[in-house]
């Protein structure tokens, strides 16, 4: 009997080594927890019209020109409910990044992981890519110092009405992505969520002909893209839109993001 | 850093997978942990404290050298030091992850015992990007402790720093240090102004141990984001 304890004793031990070893090497760690000490673990919004929720609530189909009303609170409110933590939405519509959105910056708090999603504005006044570089480096070393855990958020490329902005903002997307692994913090990949996703090049995951602003399906594809990075699923992976199912406790089908096709 | 199915079906498998066990374990203790240094200081060497906002974590390497000696220094947040030989050296930083990508070079020649600091401050845009190598030459502290303050804050000129503990208000210029002054053990208030008009820039409050040293650095850039960070010199 003794040695029965013994050895399952060891084989606990060899079991917790193997667990801590497996998480170590291959599972990122989920970003939330408690970073700041005040028992609730908080997630911030940070950006433009798209963070704030401009051209949510209308559905797939609807023949959109200018954007008029919107309903849903865009991919924080969606964000919130996916993860079950407090998400506070800090987008300011027609906020570019270079000229004000690093300047608000320093004035956010209170929050974990902070999601940093700002550019078409910036690609409208055709910032350079490497102001807007500098401008989000900005973000990302004051999130850091001040103990948050920032996220960059790749933008997707407009298209129709707005589709001359894209040249600017894949710039964008691919110099924060460069600024991500110099950094070594993740990315929500949104335009890659919109590559997989989309089925056309006036793509529905926006309003159409707008170009600029999600609709409801399309904050959708941002939240769910967004929640996967914060788990540290990879959601583009054949079985990554089930692995978030599972993570989320969500009926198979509910993720809408589709999976990167090999070539 | 990304996850993988299989690494989930793994961990779902745990509880079961008794018989392979072993040999992940052995691999495990084999490795002794491996990262990143071990988060321990070195007795001679150099550390890196990053102070300009606008600019990238950064390595720092000893030429010729293929692993870097500092990684991933991030902004405000004084790295460790990674040990170097005695003798002359040229120390590079670099973008972090990006080797090619050089920021600055200094030389050094070190001797046994012997600690220095890569200072860099400034910004890309306005008054550039600068750095600077401090010898962190603790003097003989006979029961009192250190403290030094290194001024790296962009928009003023020279900064002064207030504290009974270290008697009279001490300037300090942008891009130097105040030099180590003995204050008694304790906790130490120190306030910091900047000199051209006052500007309250901020305070720290240093639990100061005997014979330990502490540089505290102004970090950043004044009417934006400022960072007063304390690391220790002789632990």
């Amino acid at each position: 009997m003794a040695s029965f304890v013994r050895i399952s004793f060891i084989l606990v031990l060899f079991l917790a080594a193997f667990r801590v070893q497996a998480q170590d090497a291959e599972v990122p760690a989920s970003l939330l927890f408690d970073r700041d000490g005040d028992s609730i673990v908080k997630v911030g919004c940070f950006g433009d019209s798209i963070t704030f929720g401009v051209g949510d609530g209308i559905p797939v189909g609807v023949d959109v020109e200018d954007i008029t009303s919107s309903s849903g609170g865009g991919y924080p409110t969606r964000l919130s409910a996916l993860l079950g933590v407090p998400v506070i939405n800090s987008g300011i519509p027609g906020e570019e990044l270079v000229a004000s959105g690093q300047f608000r910056f320093p004035k956010l708090g209170g929050v974990d992981v902070v999601l940093i999603f700002e550019g078409v504005n910036d690609a409208i006044k055709q910032v350079t890519t490497g102001a807007y570089s500098r401008g989000l480096q900005r973000m990302v070393n004051i999130a850091a110092a001040r103990g948050m855990e920032p996220v960059v958020v790749l933008i997707p490329p407009p298209c129709c009405n707005h589709g001359s902005l894209a040249p600017f903002t894949d710039a964008y997307a691919g110099s924060a992505n460069d600024l991500a692994s110099v950094n070594e913090i993740r990315v929500c990949d949104v335009a890659r969520a919109w590559r997989t996703t989309c089925t056309n090049s006036d793509c529905e995951l926006y309003n159409v002909p707008e170009g600029l602003h999600p609709n409801k399906l399309g904050y959708d594809v941002i939240a769910q893209t967004c929640a996967a990075s914060i788990l540290g699923i990879d959601i583009f992976t054949a079985d990554g839109a089930a692995a978030l199912e599972s993570a989320l406790g969500l009926p198979a089908g509910t993720v809408v993001v589709k999976p990167e096709v090999a070539q | 850093m990304k996850i993988t199915s299989h690494a989930f079906r793994m961990r779902s498998l745990l509880p079961t997978a008794v018989a392979v066990v072993m040999s992940p374990l052995l691999t495990s203790c084999g490795g002794g942990g491996g990262g990143e240094g071990g988060g321990e200081n070195a007795r001679t060497g150099i550390r890196l404290v990053q102070g300009a906002i606008d600019v990238a974590p950064l390595d720092l390497y000893d030429s010729g050298q293929l692993a870097a000696t500092v990684r991933q220094a991030k902004f405000a947040a004084p790295s460790l030091y990674g040990g170097l030989a005695e003798g002359g050296h040229t120390v590079i930083a670099t973008r972090a992850n990006r080797p090619a990508d050089r920021f600055t070079s200094q030389q050094v020649t070190v001797a046994e015992g012997d600690r220095f600091t890569l200072l860099t401050f400034g910004n890309t845009e306005g008054i550039g990007l600068r750095s600077r190598i401090l010898k962190d030459a603790v003097p003989e502290l006979g029961g009192q402790s250190g403290v030094r303050i290194v001024h790296g804050l962009s928009g003023a000129e020279s900064i002064v720093a207030s504290s009974p503990a270290i008697g009279a208000s001490q300037s300090v210029s942008f891009g130097g240090d105040s030099g180590y002054k003995l204050v008694t053990p304790g906790p130490t208030r120190i306030s910091f102004t900047r000199a051209v008009d006052g500007k309250n820039i901020g305070s720290v409050t240093l639990d100061a141990l005997p014979d330990e040293a502490y540089s505290i650095f102004l970090l950043g850039e004044i009417d934006y984001f400022s960072a007063i960070r304390v690391a220790g010199d002789t632990d």
